[in-house]
């Protein structure tokens, strides 16, 4: 059998399995109503929590875009990724907490039903799904250009990348429209464990196949680009304040304000799930990493000037290992890409259907919302799969910039859940000047004290959104009480007890 | 006369609003250990920003490997531990 036609099955059964799984999510509905469809009826147990977070937290730039990061910019990458995880799995839960009381008592299932019923906008409601959508849409397209590239890459140009994309992107389309989070979580967790295993293999047998094991290939990096041990690294471009506003905008962008993870917090089944999925998803966060980072900064040491180096980790897989191997690793990195294209599938489309669609339609019927839902997955799926057959970098920058944007979400949602004397005007304002100065910043590439433009948008959104609080009128009292009245009480303390 | 309720109305809530507002406004922690793990991930947190920048060195090398690894590796479980010891003892 040629090595195409091998690589070519072994990527068709992977993705068979994940469409199979998929379809026993939908099988597994417990009702067709929207809150079953955007939120699993609340009803997530922890192995479903703990890999549709983990699983979709790590994307098409973790298995691609880390190697390219390791590459260029070295040890950088160990002070920014295990921190953001970790300090994300702590946020996770004391947002986490809040957001699922209010979700559980008043029916929430996407951030713009929580930001509404607090700040009494609808206007604010509408906002935010069409930002937030917006910046989740090229999350979504990088996904399909991730597949596309590693199905080409693996199948040996057997599959061209726009097929791969295609195929790849109906795959999640058809589980995602008829399963919705349900299916979405069923799959997350076989390929959360598909892909750490595949990662972690792949890379640990290479960095024993070339570099001779991890403490060779410290000397050999120690020896051949020590200043790839150090920051700013060989490119020189991740200065300590630089890696601190990663650290900070990813740990709030990706960990606690984007919208399906807001949307997880709502799904769990109860407090001590949400818990220790918070606690416990550092450890696969970072651990997934671990042979990754041996290897990402001996093939800078061993072997330099690499043109692409996104590509080093199919690329030497295929070169340096068995086939068979090789492509049960790519199959890994398809699971990476698909997990996070079928949660941001899924969220866009809440976002579209509760925040804009049921804004304007107040009295449509629970079967509309989901009919609704399917017609924006089908629609963000087309015009993302449009977009990415123009191939977009995998770059993990893009990830950066994507998770800026929204960021911006949270010192609106850090209001309501923690800040009673936040105010509509404040929350507006400060979403608005936020957004504004990262699309300012970003454009017009302002690099202030070395410090990325989403670090500067959320440090501008946050003043706006606390002076023009504190200078308008509070929200009124029947609301306080409502949240953050009801968040302090015995009701709120029993729930916790009962789920716990 | 109308109009007077109105405001006085208007008034009201906002007074309520605001003794609501200052019973319900606590950002910091509210227990003993919950101050105490606080401060744990914080010092970890400054170890990094801005600890690298005394501690930005690949030697010595432990346990067979750089400095900055072990450091980066050892402070963000230093975090690690004190989450799930939070999630044990201190969160429901």
């Amino acid at each position: 059998m040629s090595p195409a036609i091998t690589s070519t099955i072994i990527l068709a059964l992977f993705t068979f399995i994940v469409l199979a799984i998929g379809l026993f999510g939908w099988a597994k509905k417990l009702d067709n109503n929207a809150s079953d469809f955007f939120v699993a009826s609340r009803t997530l147990g922890f192995a479903a929590l703990f890999f549709t977070y983990t699983a979709t937290y790590h994307s098409a730039s973790a298995f691609l875009g880390t190697g390219g990061f390791l590459y260029a910019h070295g040890m950088s990458y160990w002070a920014i990724g295990p921190y953001t995880q970790t300090l994300g799995g702590i946020l996770l839960y004391l947002v986490g907490s809040r957001v699922w009381l209010l979700g559980k008592k008043y029916d929430f299932m996407t951030p713009g039903d929580l930001l509404d019923a607090f700040y009494q906008s609808k206007f604010l409601k509408v906002l935010t799904g069409i930002v937030l959508a917006a910046f989740v849409i090229p999350y979504i397209q990088l996904q399909l250009a991730g597949a596309g590239w590693i199905t080409e890459f693996a199948t040996l140009g057997a599959v061209p990348y726009v097929w791969g994309a295609l195929i790849s992107g109906i795959v999640v389309l058809i589980f995602v429209y008829l399963g919705g989070m349900r299916s979405v979580a069923w799959t997350d967790i076989f390929m959360g464990i598909f892909m750490f295993v595949a990662m972690v293999a792949g890379c640990w047998y290479l960095t024993d196949v070339l570099y001779g094991g991890p403490t060779q290939t410290w000397l050999t990096v120690a020896e051949k680009t020590p200043n790839q041990l150090l920051l700013p690294g060989d490119a020189g471009y991740f200065s300590l304040p630089m890696a601190f506003s990663w650290t900070v905008i990813i740990t709030i962008g990706l960990s606690v304000a984007a919208p399906h993870v807001i949307m997880r917090m709502f799904s769990a089944g109860s407090i001590k799930v949400l818990k220790w999925v918070a606690v416990l998803s550092p450890l696969y966060l970072i651990w997934i990493y671990i042979s990754y980072i041996w290897f990402g900064l001996g093939t800078k040491a061993v072997f330099p000037g690499i043109e692409f180096p996104d590509e080093i980790l199919p690329r030497f897989l295929y070169e340096y290992t068995p086939l068979v191997f090789a492509a049960i690793v790519c199959a890994g990195g398809l699971a990476a890409v698909l997990s996070t294209a079928n949660s941001q599938l899924h969220a866009a489309s809440a976002l579209i259907t509760r925040d804009v669609y049921q804004t304007i339609k107040k009295d449509a019927s629970d079967q509309r919302l989901v009919s609704v839902g399917r017609i924006a997955i089908v629609v963000i799926f087309l015009f993302s799969f449009y977009a990415s057959i123009e191939k977009p970098p995998l770059l993990a920058m893009l990830i950066a910039l994507a998770t800026g944007g929204m960021a911006q979400l949270f010192p609106m949602l850090f209001g309501a859940l923690f800040w009673p004397r936040a105010t509509k005007a404040g929350a507006l304002s400060g979403f608005v000047v936020g957004t504004a100065v990262m699309v300012w910043f970003t454009l017009g590439k302002i690099d202030l004290l070395d410090m990325m433009p989403g670090l500067w948008a959320l440090l501008f959104n946050a003043v706006v959104f606390v002076v023009v609080s504190l200078c308008t009128r509070p929200q009124p009292a029947e609301v306080i009480r409502k949240f953050h009245g009801f968040l302090d009480s015995n009701e709120a303390k029993l729930l916790l007890k009962q789920s716990s | 006369m109308e109009l007077e309720t109105s405001a006085k109305t208007v008034v009201d809530d906002q007074e309520e609003a605001m003794r609501l507002i200052k019973k319900h406004t606590y950002i910091l922690p509210r227990t003993k250990l919950g101050w105490t793990l606080t401060v744990i991930v914080i010092i970890s947190f400054l170890m990094v920003y801005p600890g690298l920048i005394w501690a930005n060195t690949a030697y010595p090398f432990l346990f067979g490997m750089p400095f900055t690894y072990v450091w980066l590796t050892f402070w963000v479980h230093v975090m690690l531990v004190a989450g799930i010891y939070a999630a044990r003892k201190l969160w429901v």
